[in-house]
């Protein structure tokens, strides 16, 4: 029996050994600091007639009621968690108007920024990119009618929105079509189409330019870098003269600096503009310009900004006067509707990047 | 555990002993005189009083005698009679299932004046000398009274202390158990369901064919094997000489269903169930030939979902709907897809509103039982059975991770009715088993024989052929599944047949103090299984526009499927062509002693031999064959070494003051079990010859133009037939068609199943000691402890996988090469061989181990009226879940921190730590012609277990979905960042709330700065009160008791009196963050080169070396924009509300 005994104490032994615990864990050696890969964000609102913008990056407030026609002064800097290849969107962008509408996708007073043709595409910021987003476009801009009804299953037609060019109204594919002839037809532009299975809410979008800032020359003491942007809606191709013409005109005397000869409408000719929905995003290359005659403030030229529909024939804008200090950059963005009065004219905002 | 132990030290006593036979009862003692004198030659005769069937044995000259192959129930009269003594007589006598009844006889000499003795057996269920392992019995009266909503036997199965859910006991996989009904292997031994018929969510019998059911844990009788969970037993009435039977009728639906769920008023779909048939038994000839038949017929129409779609122009989503929309939505209108897929694809999806699943299932059941004579008893059994049920698509992506949400109605999804499917469950078995007994009593024999025919095939729901249509998955706007058409990408050409013929012969011999039996226990296997997974393609878009756009005939490049997968056939022949064919034996052969030599003491000991062997011939692939895999050879193809598998055991039961008022038992031995034999069959067709696998994200939906979606398999493959042959002879295939060309399939590769050379069929140690003890007021209590040790377990593994190259930046867990398809990028493939995707080896490992420490009290107060209540404590460990239906499933459910061929040990899938079990019957006759019966059941025990994982590959490893969070402490120990560009969290804030989750949960709160650990999250306690109430108005017809008996079955009692109590509460989200991708710029060194003709960005990895920055993840929201702050959420199905079943039952 003894035996007995001693053989049980000797396999309960075994089992108990045989009790290990989990064993497919390690110890974490986790990174205990954040990330410190940030981007850079400038936001321009050039909405016309629109409300003053609340914009936000990741959730963050980075520029607080921008008017319309102006930016916000110099970059905000926000934390990144940037992914690496495979286009994983990942920042995410949102104007929010202050009062009133502005259209868009989260609710009739926010727009949001789409890598895509739909709200789920995110935007790509690389770790310290300088960006700037600009709110265009109108408020009134209509949802583009899709021809490409489930209903009718027209799958080949795809949408489109359609510039009147004497009024500046847009027009739906349908009321395109009701238009009573080709002639009148022909007085209209075609902004673009939508793609079938693509969303387009109308209202205010945004155009994402990648701030690449230019070299400026060793020695340099009289030079800025200045960017043009029409943003100016119903400033199409066609007639040439309803094409944007800008210009630095010196306030005192001497040369005038051409910004912009026949500019189209930046949303228009912006890389990735088709499919013509959501947002767009192109590069715009810096001009290094001579601005001023020495690193003094007082040695700065003064200029007013002259903007034009008629290669200056007559000016629909005239600025306040403007300096440009050297070895800085700025963007310059006309905006408001050709033929617009009131807080629609033509305008212009000017934002100093660094 | 230490007091555990100590108890046991002190406890173990002399080992003793064991259980009977699987399909009847037995008896035995010895007969004596007054003065002790061994008595030979006495007459014992035992007869079954329903049946006349008489069993009969004369002492042998030990006085011994036994009985065997003993009708189970009763009653029974036994006599014992001697020439000069007076003649005993014991009525009443009710055999259980596998009981060895012990009868000692003293017989008084005629010439001393007494009256006739006879003795009422009121024999102890517990207390008795052959319980000597941990089993559970339920007898007949308790499966007519206890109540069982579904009609199923598995309802009662789970009333063993020791059972776990979803028929699993002791903590191990469903899939070890043997099911035995009348002796004869019933399982599924291919392991798709636990038991036949289980994917048609049926039985294989109706309850009404039933006669007893026994649930064995740890059997000490060498007869019982197969087996490394538990060993299930029934056995099916028999006809008596009585002409007797019943008609029923049983029916519930929604109506009889909770509306409510934890106080809000939940609508649930309709729902139908109808389960009616009858029983018939009764004498051929009587007293020699006896027939039992049994047809039952259930169907039932079950809700196909729980959230509904959503109302066309409704501006918020209601708690019961899902994001998609009735309408034509450009984003989740379901309506305007459905008339987009009929008129440009002339498809029709299906319906994804208002649909049911259909279950059905026929049952029948003849036995006829042929009392030869009194030492021969001949059974023939028959049964049929047809099931199907409707299915939802399977939530898996096959060899790449399956959509994000699954396809699986949620609050997210809500799939079309095409991509449900039906699977069919057909069956018919036939049984004969012949008791004999010979040399008068000195010898028995047991012969079983028995054929079983399974035939399992899929087709779509309703019972169409499913289309060659590819499978199509499409996101919603929050990055969740929207919705999915096409059939379920595991049902085209889905079958499976199989064949058991098994035959057990047993031979006992009695002498003396010793009953010596000698057994074969022989199982033929034949299995014909076609398994075409992803054969016709499956399309993810991230949204529904992007579908719209690539299905349309302009489409372009912008519109391209996030990926696109297929597994095409590359034999000629097509899918038919690929079958895994095959036939393997498993013999067993076993001798065993009983011995009753020592006072008041039972003991057994033998030992068996198991033998799996392997009948076929297999394809070989010799050119993976001849790979080197760091340093492993594969052999595809080559089956396991057979090797004889042991299994010693010695048991014993021990009536420690001889009155049986104190019983310690228990024993110690090795069970030996099958796998399920498909993680077999899928090394015979996963060979790398039957099938190639491609991925791409530039596959557009209609690849020609022709308005029909590409589909691989249906295009001319011309190089097919050279692709079996040339790898088959060990050249590796060259791609020539130009589909792969234009759409940037790499290279072929295949996924390989392969057997180690070395591998063993599962093994366990198992080692139970119990003490039962009478208690004051008739109360027995049992304290049962089960160790059991695994000596074999199962493991898969990727030979193809390389061993990790860095590790990753963030937690510090290893990291493993990209999928570059280029072998070039050898350096940073994390496989070995570029042709081969995944080769997972079947392996052992002896690591996991269960135990579990039952304390139970029950009390039969009458014959009328019994309770039994039990808590158990279980632990269980595993190192692979054992659970899954493919190799590959089995090795992708193993979340892990370490890689997934170091996985480790951790929590069983299949733990149930806390367990409480009671039930109950009492049953009132009264004015004479009325009987009241009321039962309940009750079972509470900890919620399901669950690891949280992150969804998408972090650590690279090829699978997605199974890495284990590491739960950071503060902001600055993730990275996070918004889902999409509708998100308008900062990440602040999405921190804030993940810091939230985490302190809510009570699991991960506790792991801050840690891994979470595999099946280590347990939902809340879970409450089930079912109650049952049966009434009888019977009344007298030429003396025979006709009765009419109206029941109602109340399923979770608890949640009709009160809609927050009863309810099962489900993980709201396991896989708690999304991966996106590795921080920039890549920070690990060499290895972090953007790699050289590195071939087409894979959804499954990289073509950069993954030795890159931190991780990002995501941390969603719920659909409705609001943030996840509870970890779990109630199960709104119809099993977590209470339900109400009527029914309506002659007897007569």
């Amino acid at each position: 029996m003894k035996t007995i005994h001693k053989l049980s104490a000797l396999a309960l032994a075994l089992m108990v050994s045989a009790c290990d615990e989990n064993d497919g864990i390690q110890d974490a050696v986790p990174v205990t600091t954040g990330t410190n890969y940030t981007a850079n964000f400038l936001m321009i609102n050039a909405v016309p007639g629109g409300s003053s913008l609340d914009f936000y990056v990741n959730g963050l407030k980075t520029g607080a009621s921008v008017d319309p026609s102006k930016g916000q002064a110099g970059y905000a800097s926000v934390q990144l968690t940037t992914p690496g290849l495979n286009s994983i969107a990942n920042t995410s962008v949102r104007a929010k108007a202050t009062s009133g509408t502005i259209g868009g996708v989260l609710g009739s007073r926010d727009a949001i920024y789409r890598a895509g043709n739909t709200n789920v595409n995110n935007m790509v910021a690389a770790p310290n990119a300088r960006y700037t987003f600009i709110a265009i476009d109108s408020i009134t801009r209509p949802a583009p009618v899709r021809t490409f009804s489930l209903n009718s299953l027209n799958v080949l037609a795809a949408d489109a929105t359609y510039f009147v060019r004497a009024t500046g109204a847009q027009i739906s594919r349908d009321q395109w079509l009701a238009l009573p002839s080709d002639a009148e037809r022909n007085k209209t532009v075609s902004i673009g189409t939508v793609p079938a299975g693509s969303t387009d809410v109308g209202g205010v979008r945004f155009l994402l330019l990648t701030d690449t800032y230019p070299t400026f020359p060793g020695g340099n003491t009289t030079q800025s870098a200045i960017r043009f942007v029409n943003a100016i809606p119903n400033s199409y191709s066609l007639p040439t003269n309803t094409r944007i013409y800008a210009r630095l005109k010196p306030v005192v005397a001497g040369a005038n600096i051409a910004l912009a000869s026949n500019a189209e409408y930046i949303a228009s000719v912006a890389g990735g503009f088709n499919p013509s929905v959501g947002s767009r995003s192109t590069t715009t290359a810096f001009t290094l310009r001579t601005t001023t005659t020495g690193t003094l403030d007082s040695e700065q030229i003064e200029y007013n900004l002259e903007l034009s529909t008629d290669n200056f024939t007559t000016i629909s804008y005239t600025s306040p006067v403007v300096k440009f200090a050297v070895g800085k950059i700025y963007t310059i963005v006309a905006t408001g509707f050709v033929g617009g009065t009131g807080n629609r004219a033509i305008s212009a905002a000017i934002v100093q990047h660094n | 555990m230490r007091k555990i132990l100590l108890f046991l030290l002190l406890a173990a006593a002399p080992m003793a002993v064991w259980a009977q036979g699987v399909t009847s009862a037995s008896m035995s003692g010895k007969v004596t005189d007054q003065s002790k004198s061994e008595i030979p030659g006495a007459n014992i005769t035992a007869t079954h009083i329903p049946s006349g069937t008489q069993y009969g044995n004369a002492s042998r000259v030990d006085g011994f005698y036994n009985i065997q192959g003993m009708r189970v129930g009763g009653p029974y009269r036994i006599k014992a009679s001697f020439v000069g003594y007076r003649e005993q007589v014991i009525e009443n006598v009710y055999l259980q299932l596998g009981q060895n009844l012990v009868l000692d006889f003293a017989l008084v000499d005629e010439a001393t004046q007494l009256q006739e003795i006879v003795i009422t057996d009121n024999r102890d269920p517990v207390l008795n000398s052959d319980k000597i392992g941990a089993s559970s019995n339920f007898v007949s009266s308790q499966i007519q009274r206890l109540p069982s909503i579904g009609r199923d036997f598995r309802d009662f199965s789970s009333l063993t202390p020791q059972a776990g859910g979803n028929f699993s006991f002791g903590g191990r996989s469903n899939l070890y158990n043997n099911l035995t009904i009348d002796g004869a292997t019933q399982n599924n031994v291919f392991g798709l369901s636990p038991i036949p018929a289980g994917q048609s969510n049926t039985t294989p019998f109706s309850l009404d064919a039933i006669q007893e059911v026994t649930i064995q844990l740890s059997p000490y009788d060498l007869r019982q094997g197969n087996f490394t969970g538990a060993g299930v037993s029934a056995v099916t009435r028999s006809g008596t000489n009585d002409l007797s039977g019943s008609v029923y009728y049983f029916f519930r639906n929604e109506g009889l269903a909770g509306k409510k769920i934890d106080g809000a008023t939940t609508p649930i779909p309709s729902f139908d169930f109808k389960n009616y048939g009858f029983r018939l038994g009764g004498p051929i000839i009587k007293n020699k030939l006896f027939f039992f038949v049994n047809a039952e017929f259930e169907k039932r129409a079950d809700p196909a979902y729980t959230f509904a779609v959503r109302p066309a122009g409704s501006t918020t989503q209601a708690a019961n709907q899902t994001q998609a929309t009735d309408d034509n939505d450009p984003l989740t209108g379901l309506a305007g897809l459905r008339k987009f897929l009929i008129d440009n694809y002339n498809y029709d999806p299906g319906v994804y509103k208002d649909f049911t699943r259909a279950i059905e299932s026929q049952r029948y059941v003849a036995r006829f039982d042929y009392n030869i004579n009194q030492n021969h008893k001949l059974t023939v059994r028959g049964n049929i059975t047809n099931a199907f049920q409707d299915v939802p698509p399977s939530s898996s992506g096959g060899f790449v991770g399956g959509p994000p949400g699954g396809r699986g109605n949620t609050n997210n999804v809500l799939s079309f009715s095409s991509s449900y499917y039906r699977i069919n469950n057909n069956q018919k078995s036939i049984t004969a088993e012949l008791n004999s007994s010979f040399g008068n009593g000195l010898f028995t024999n047991n012969l079983v024989v028995g054929y079983s025919a399974f035939r399992d095939f899929r087709q779509d729901a309703g019972g169409i052929n499913t289309p060659s249509f590819p499978t199509v998955d499409i996101l919603g706007p929050n990055g969740q599944m929207l919705t999915s058409f096409g059939p379920d990408p595991f049902t085209p050409n889905n079958k499976l047949d199989q064949d058991v013929i098994q035959i057990n012969d047993f031979f006992s011999a009695y002498l003396k103090n010793h009953t010596f039996t000698v057994g074969t226990a022989n199982e033929l296997y034949s299995f014909n299984n076609v398994f075409t997974q992803v054969v016709n393609g499956v399309y993810r878009y991230n949204s529904l526009a992007d579908f719209y756009g690539d299905a349309t005939p302009s489409q372009t490049a912008n519109f391209r499927p996030a990926q696109y997968t297929i597994q095409y056939v590359g034999v000629p022949g097509g899918a038919a062509a690929t079958a895994a064919k095959w036939s393997a034996l498993q013999l067993g052969f076993f001798a065993q002693d009983e011995y009753t030599g020592i006072k008041n003491v039972k003991l057994t000991a033998g030992v068996r031999v198991d033998v799996p062997t392997y009948l076929t011939d297999l394809p070989q692939n010799r050119y993976v064959n001849s790979l080197n895999l760091n340093g492993e050879q594969l052999r595809v193809g080559g089956w396991p070494q057979v090797r004889p598998l042991y299994s010693p055991r010695v048991g014993f039961n021990w009536d420690v003051k001889g009155d049986r008022s104190t019983q310690l038992r228990g024993g110690t031995g090795v069970l030996t079990g099958r796998i399920p034999f498909v993680w077999l069959s899928n090394a015979v067709s996963n060979n790398g010859l039957f099938f190639g696998q491609f991925n791409s994200t530039n596959v557009p939906f209609d690849v020609t133009g022709d308005g029909f979606p590409y589909n691989y398999s249906q295009t001319p493959y011309t190089a097919s037939s050279e692709f079996y042959s040339n790898l088959a002879a060990g050249t590796p295939q060259l791609i020539t068609n130009p589909l792969d060309v234009n759409y940037g399939r790499p290279a072929v590769t295949a996924g390989i199943n392969a057997v180690a050379k070395d591998f063993r069929f599962p093994q366990v140690w198992r080692t139970n000691m119990a003490v039962d003890q009478k208690l004051p007021g008739g109360i027995v209590g049992t304290f049962e402890w089960i160790f059991t040790k695994d000596i074999n377990a199962v493991v898969m593994r990727d030979a193809n996988l390389r061993p990790a190259v860095a590790t990753l930046q963030g937690d510090g867990r290893p990291l493993y090469g990209a999928s570059g398809a280029n072998r070039a990028i050898i350096a940073n493939d994390r496989r070995l061989s570029g042709d081969i995707t995944q080769a997972l080896v079947l392996d052992n490992t002896d690591k996991g181990y269960q135990w579990s420490a039952t304390v139970q009290l029950s009390k039969n107060f009458n014959q009328n009226f019994q309770v039994t209540a039990a808590y158990t404590y279980t632990d269980s460990r595993e190192v692979n879940p054992q659970s899954g239906s493919t190799a590959g499933g089995v090795f992708s459910s193993q979340a892990n921190v370490l890689g997934p061929n170091n996985s480790g040990q951790s929590y069983a899938a299949t733990l149930v730590p806390h367990r409480v079990v009671a039930y109950g019957t009492y049953r009132k006759e009264y004015l004479k012609h009325f009987a009241t019966t009321i039962g309940f059941t009750y079972i509470g025990s900890t919620g399901n277990n669950f690891s949280y994982t992150y969804n998408g590959d972090v650590n690279s490893d090829g699978t997605a979905g199974n890495d284990l969070i590491y739960v950071p402490r503060t902001k600055e120990e993730i990275l996070l960042t918004t889902t999409n560009a509708n998100d308008n969290r900062s990440i602040d804030q999405i921190w804030q709330q993940l810091d939230a989750f985490i302190n809510q949960d009570p699991y991960l709160s506790k792991r801050r700065g840690k891994y979470a650990e595999r099946n280590a999250a347990f939902a809340p306690w879970v409450n089930r009160l079912n109650l049952s109430l049966l009434q009888d108005f019977y009344f007298d017809v030429k003396g025979k008791r006709q009765t009419l008996q109206l029941s109602a079955n109340l399923e979770n009692a608890l949640n009709l009196f009160d809609s927050g109590a009863g309810l099962i509460k489900n993980a709201a989200r396991p896989q708690l963050l999304n991966f996106v991708g590795y921080e920039q710029p890549h920070t690990a060194g060499s290895l972090a080169q953007p790699v050289a003709n590195a071939g087409p960005a894979s959804t499954i990895g990289f073509p950069w070396a993954a030795t890159t920055g931190r991780p990002i993840y995501t941390f969603n929201t719920n659909a409705d924009g609001s943030a996840l702050s509870n970890s779990y959420v109630n199960n709104t199905g119809v099993t977590g509300r209470w339900q109400l079943q009527f029914g309506v039952r002659y007897i007569f």
